[in-house]
């Protein structure tokens, strides 16, 4: 315990003070509003999840590939050789029981499900962490674009990465045509690049302004990228059987007299309606709120609004029927509860009406949602939490946690099923990591009887991870 | 996922030239509400992004708020909620690190040389949230409890708790350095 209070005090005056001296004036930005120069809305970049605007991603992008190839050149030999030693078995093996996780030394590893082990890695052979990465219908190529600009096409019938696709840009999303034909990579700020799999050639830049995010309709017809228009945000139609736009649909404000700036895009699974996330602020009262506002794609006209209780993430659940979506948000403070309430919001998307909220468990935070695929189950993830909350949808109501033990050692931030939908994989990285690796592990929970599996690690890091179909 | 605001210009918001008065701000304000963003998020660099975020909101908001009082609490409230909304971004992108610059405190960054501090800080940020917003706004802004409150959302009785049990936490961290 601390010898004295106000010694420990003092040493966090004089850490926060010298942290501070990290950065200098010469460091910061010369201020950026001008009185002769409308603000408008700056194309936000989204690089995995972290939006950041288009220059500063390229700069960001440039400087973390400078931090990249240290820490490759210095450690990834040590890594393939001690990952090597305890894993067994080649690549090569594919199929709907295997997944394949993209680490963050520009390696695919295959992990056989059913026996729950991580196989030897692949070498995508390209530098720079991944934006995405799909599989091919057939179960034998896994595609990986990285944030330097390649999509790299992996044979996982041969363990043998082909020769990268060259997109270019910074990419930040990649999404696949149903029949595996065609890709389609989110380049921020400027569009989209289409690409032809079959020929594994990029076809070029379809340019949106502001292209921040993009969701493809469940046929494969129509890809729809959250861009700009001079009044706002706007969605853009894009016909993937001729790569040109066929229509723009200029948003209004969700709330009048509020800001708003889009957060996602959620497709309807009959994909008639795309729900746009947004954070909206009252700048009189400095109040904040997720908003949603569904688009009817069928007439490219919106809705009237979902509000929801305060800021945050306001994305979308949406059911396989299309008819409920869920989010997880916490109410405002209030006298008796100043720190608000963390709930799980239910919404009817027929009548847009917020129902009664179910709570989740308190003092947690950054709960994330994974709906089992029939819809019967939903699962929250509290980042800094130590088990999963299953609720059953039908009643609303939650149910025995499942205990995970991760936090503090593991924040867990992500639930994703295995197909099939009865084993719940939760992704959890490491916080306390070791050097520049923060290593990553997913653990398997049996949905069907709660329990839960031996968790299989990754020291290389966990980016992304993609199911056998 | 959330992010910072990424504001959109609504049809019926007047331009009403508030530069200077921003501009002002930014001179007396901008290099602490960095150092504080960067003390939450780690890096210079999305610190750096979360107040330019924090400004541009201001920017729009400044012929509607009541009071230009309210300019710098609003400012704080903002870059707060910034830095939780990078947080949230980097929780949900799957564990990339590279997608920023390690913190100052890590091991990979040399930026701060002595080394008490920097253990303080690492144990700082092993700590959850709202704890590190709570502390940074008081040891480094030196900011009251009211203000705290304020900036957070939260009550003032809430400031006291977490700070206590941060500080507690942080004691036993830190036991055998100090």
């Amino acid at each position: 315990m601390p010898t004295d209070l106000t010694q420990l005090e003092d040493r966090l005056r004089a850490a926060y003070a010298d942290a501070a001296e990290t950065v200098q004036p010469d460091d910061i930005r010369p201020c950026a509003p001008a009185a002769t120069s409308p603000v408008r809305w700056h194309g936000a970049a989204r690089i995995g999840a972290t939006r950041i605007g288009g220059r500063r991603a390229t700069a960001l992008a440039a400087a973390a590939a400078v931090v990249l190839i240290i820490v490759v050149a210095t450690v990834v030999p040590v890594v393939l050789q001690s990952g090597s030693r305890h894993r067994t078995g080649g690549p090569g093996i594919a199929g709907s029981r295997m997944a394949y996780v993209v680490t963050q030394r520009d390696l695919l590893i295959p992990v056989n499900l059913a026996t729950g082990t991580a196989l030897a890695p692949i070498p995508l052979g390209v530098k720079g962490s991944d934006a995405g990465v799909l599989i091919s219908p057939d179960n034998r190529t896994v595609y990986v674009v990285s944030v330097r600009g390649q999509l790299v096409p992996v044979d996982v019938t041969t363990g043998k990465a082909g020769r990268p696709i060259e997109v270019g840009g910074v990419p930040a999303g990649l999404v696949m045509t149903p029949g595996g034909k065609a890709a389609y990579v989110l380049e921020p700020p400027y569009g989209v690049v289409a690409v032809d799999l079959t020929t594994r050639t990029a076809l070029g830049l379809i340019k949106i302004h502001d292209a921040d995010s993009f969701v493809l309709t469940p046929d494969g017809k129509t890809l729809y990228v959250l861009g700009s228009v001079a009044t706002g945000p706007a969605l853009t139609a894009i016909s993937t059987a001729t790569n040109t736009i066929s229509t723009t649909i200029a948003l209004r404000s969700p709330l009048h007299g509020w800001f708003a700036g889009p957060q996602s895009l959620v497709m309807a699974p009959d994909g008639k309606t795309v729900y746009a996330s947004m954070q909206a602020i009252n700048p009189r009262t400095s109040r904040q709120a997720g908003v949603i506002l569904p688009v009817d794609l069928a007439n490219g006209s919106e809705r009237k609004p979902i509000e929801l209780a305060r800021s945050g993430s306001p994305v979308l659940t949406i059911s396989p029927d299309g008819r409920w979506g869920y989010l997880a948000e916490a109410t405002q403070s209030t006298k008796a509860q100043p720190d608000g309430v963390q709930q799980i919001a239910p919404v009817d998307l027929r009548t847009r009406a917020v129902l009664p909220w179910i709570p989740l468990p308190a003092n947690q935070n950054g709960y994330e949602l994974t709906l089992s695929p029939g819809g019967a189950t939903l699962y929250a993830t509290a980042i800094d939490g130590s088990a999963i909350v299953p609720v059953d949808t039908a009643t609303g109501t939650a149910l025995q946690p499942i205990r995970l033990r991760s936090f503090p050692r593991w924040y867990q931030y992500q639930g994703v099923f295995a197909p099939g939908g009865r084993t719940l994989y939760v992704l959890s990285y490491d916080d306390y990591p070791k050097g520049a690796l923060i290593a990553g592990r997913m653990t398997p929970v049996n949905t069907a009887t709660g329990g839960v599996g031996k968790s299989i690690e990754f020291p290389e890091g966990l980016n992304d991870i993609v199911f056998g179909r | 996922m959330s992010a910072p605001p990424a504001i959109g210009l609504l049809p019926d918001q007047h331009s009403t030239p508030a530069a200077d008065e921003v501009a002002d701000l930014y001179r007396a304000h901008g290099l602490a509400l960095v150092r504080t963003a960067m003390m939450l998020v780690g890096d210079k660099q999305s610190a750096a992004d979360v107040v330019q975020d924090a400004f541009i909101g201001l920017y729009r908001a400044l012929p509607r708020l009541r009071s230009t009082d309210k300019a710098l609490a609003y400012l704080r409230a903002s870059v707060v909620n910034g830095c939780r909304s990078v947080h949230r971004a980097r929780q949900r992108a799957r564990g990339r690190p590279v997608q920023h610059a390690p913190a100052v405190w890590s091991a990979e960054s040399a930026a701060m040389a002595r080394e008490e501090s920097r253990l303080a800080m690492q144990a700082i940020a092993r700590l959850p949230t709202r704890a590190r917003e709570v502390l940074a706004l008081r040891y480094y802004l030196d900011l009251p409890d009211a203000e705290i409150a304020a900036a957070l959302g939260i009550s003032r009785s809430s400031v006291s708790s977490t700070a206590s049990r941060a500080l507690a936490a942080l004691a036993r961290e830190l036991q055998g350095d100090l």
